[in-house]
């Protein structure tokens, strides 16, 4: 049973772009991380909301994924060396459900999990947005005095809590909009 | 030794190792424990053969992980297909280090505060989770993508867009906690509630516990939402060509994220290691002693959830896809944002710690709910709008 299909230059020359994009989001879900995380620590700074941090928790962590990173390839490596290896045509071709594989596996796919994809990153930025802005929001209610940023820009609760409701009623017609349109339908 | 141990960074490290021998045992005990809850609720007897009551199983299941073959198909993408359960086992096992397992601790009985019991507290706190959280979509979608395997590739597309979805409402039901605590920390957000009269989070926000627990089930591709790996439908999904260790790295992956998610859903709903009027489970009780207390409190804590995650696996049918899909941004998504922005009303009047206004607000929300429910006219047949309705044929001369 011999695969048949493109071999794998010509599916990655034919689907190449749709790597290309796939890796373009998954840079930006990162990036999304380094920017919530970057805008809470700036907000730290910025405005002494959050405790005070240093590099030492971050040097624990480096040694739990050092010792997770240990176990993975301690794993693999263990796999390598003890399983028996004997190779067939039949053994190594691809299983599906026992039937000739028919083409290669990776072809297009439903435009909607495209447009899952827009929509997850335009709301999550507005989550990004909410975090440094609840801790703020927080101190300034509770304090009762405004936030006071080193540019010398000051805005109360109240302030805070406005501008918010802006952003969040933006979200919303944004979201009524595609609900109407029927980006959330399945078919 | 004890000096030693009063340096936080070489706590840390201690605390991390012994972590993580627990956590594999556990892991282990927790699939034993999967295979004989699934017996109980199913009256049958589960696995008894290997040791008294089976109890060796996880030990035998381990070595023929080892020894089996190892295939790698022809056609697979071989760094990705090797890399794919490598980041599911490291993405599992690195989450715990944030997770508060017992408090500060006095290591000579000095009544001086050393180090605490935590890999590490760093000043992101909970965001650290929510990025471990995201990046776990990984090693699904690696995975099927290198498989080159239609129902593998199928599986990688659902669970890329599950995962997504899901990663919302659990942002924004985590951000009602911060704004109920006016922390990050984790270790912080015990405490408020500890500080707040006694009154954990889920007394204050019951929705939010529940849509955050919904979403720990979808971020780690539990029953109802195990659509990545139906095997009804997708043979094994993404690790359909994934045998040997490499199936077992998966299978240890999804329950250290378990443990994990169970984890974070305690310290910011349930208190943490806190149990009220408890002696030794206290803020201000930090022996060596408490410490140990307050880790078993934890543990027992995950415990429970455990048992609820395997509960409901055996209770709940799977979801389609478009109920999935559409559970998470037209329920999930507009109830979380709906009590994001009423505990932030809250915490500008000054209210954000009253169980009155809280739980008076979140049964509104529900109440809510509940009437534009009643007042749809459309049936509630779990289809969608735009689907052609059913017709059915009646037999001629049927009543």
């Amino acid at each position: 049973m011999v695969v048949v299909g493109p071999s794998k230059a010509q599916s990655l020359q034919r689907y190449g772009s749709g790597v290309v994009s796939g890796m373009v989001l998954a840079v930006c879900r990162e990036l999304r991380y380094l920017m919530m995380a970057w805008s809470c620590d700036g907000f730290e700074r910025y405005c002494g909301v959050m405790g005070e941090s240093s590099l030492v928790p971050y040097g624990a962590i480096l040694v739990v994924i050092g010792i997770a990173v240990s176990m993975g390839v301690g794993a693999l490596l263990i796999a390598h060396l003890v399983r028996p290896a004997r190779k067939g045509d039949v053994k190594d071709s691809t299983y599906e459900s026992g039937m000739p594989t028919i083409g290669d596996a990776r072809q297009r796919f439903n435009v909607r999990f495209y447009l899952i994809a827009l929509l997850f990153l335009l709301f999550d930025v507005e989550v990004v947005f909410l975090w440094p802005w609840a801790l703020a929001f927080f101190k300034a209610s509770k304090t009762g005095e405004p936030i006071v940023t080193t540019g010398g820009f000051s805005a109360g609760s109240g302030t805070l809590l406005g501008a918010m409701a802006v952003f969040v009623a933006f979200l919303l017609v944004g979201f009524a909009y595609e609900w109407r349109k029927g980006a959330l339908e399945w078919d | 030794m004890l000096e030693l141990l009063k340096d936080q960074f070489t706590f840390s490290v201690i605390l991390a190792l012994v972590i993580v021998g627990i956590l594999n045992g556990a892991v282990a005990y927790c699939i034993y424990f999967e295979r004989k809850i699934s017996a109980w609720l199913q009256d049958r007897v589960g696995p008894n053969r290997v040791g008294p009551l089976g109890l060796l199983q996880p030990l035998a299941d381990g070595g023929k992980f080892v020894l089996k073959e190892d295939i790698i198909p022809a056609n697979v993408d071989k760094p990705l297909f090797l890399f794919a359960p490598f980041m599911a086992l490291v993405l599992g096992f690195i989450g715990f280090a944030i997770l508060p397992w017992g408090g500060s601790v006095d290591l000579d009985g000095d009544g001086v505060v050393d180090v605490i019991a935590q890999v590490a507290d760093p000043g992101i706190g909970i965001l650290y989770l929510l990025g471990i959280g995201g990046l776990a979509v990984y090693g699904v979608v690696l995975g099927g993508w290198a498989n080159n395997n239609k129902y593998a590739y199928f599986a990688a597309m659902r669970a890329t867009a599950q995962m997504l979805s899901y990663e919302i409402p659990m942002g924004l039901c985590i951000l009602i906690v911060v704004l109920t605590a006016g922390q990050i920390r984790l270790e912080e957000i015990v405490l408020a509630q500890v500080g707040n009269g006694n009154i954990w989070n889920i007394c204050l926000h019951p929705v939010a516990f529940i849509i955050l627990l919904t979403t720990v089930f979808a971020e780690t591709n539990r029953t109802p939402f195990d659509l990545a790996e139906a095997e009804q439908e997708l043979i094994g999904g993404y690790h359909t060509e994934y045998g040997a260790l490499k199936f077992g790295m998966f299978f240890l992956g999804e329950y250290a994220h378990m443990i994990t998610g169970s984890g974070m859903v305690i310290v910011l709903f349930l208190g943490g290691w806190h149990l009220p009027w408890i002696p030794g489970l206290q803020p201000e009780d930090v022996s060596i002693g408490a410490m140990l207390l307050k880790m078993s409190v934890f543990g027992a804590k995950i415990a429970v959830f455990l048992f609820f995650f395997m509960w409901v696996r055996w209770t709940l049918p799977r979801f389609r896809f478009d109920q999935l899909m559409r559970l998470s941004w037209k329920g999930l998504m507009p109830i979380s944002l709906a009590l994001m922005c009423y505990t932030s009303v809250l915490v500008y009047a000054g209210k954000a710690t009253s169980l009155a206004w809280c739980l008076g607000g979140e049964l509104g929300v529900v109440f809510i709910v509940l009437a534009i429910n009643a007042m749809r006219t459309a049936p509630i047949t779990g289809r969608q709008r735009n689907m052609p309705a059913i017709t059915v044929h009646k037999p001629a001369g049927a009543p």
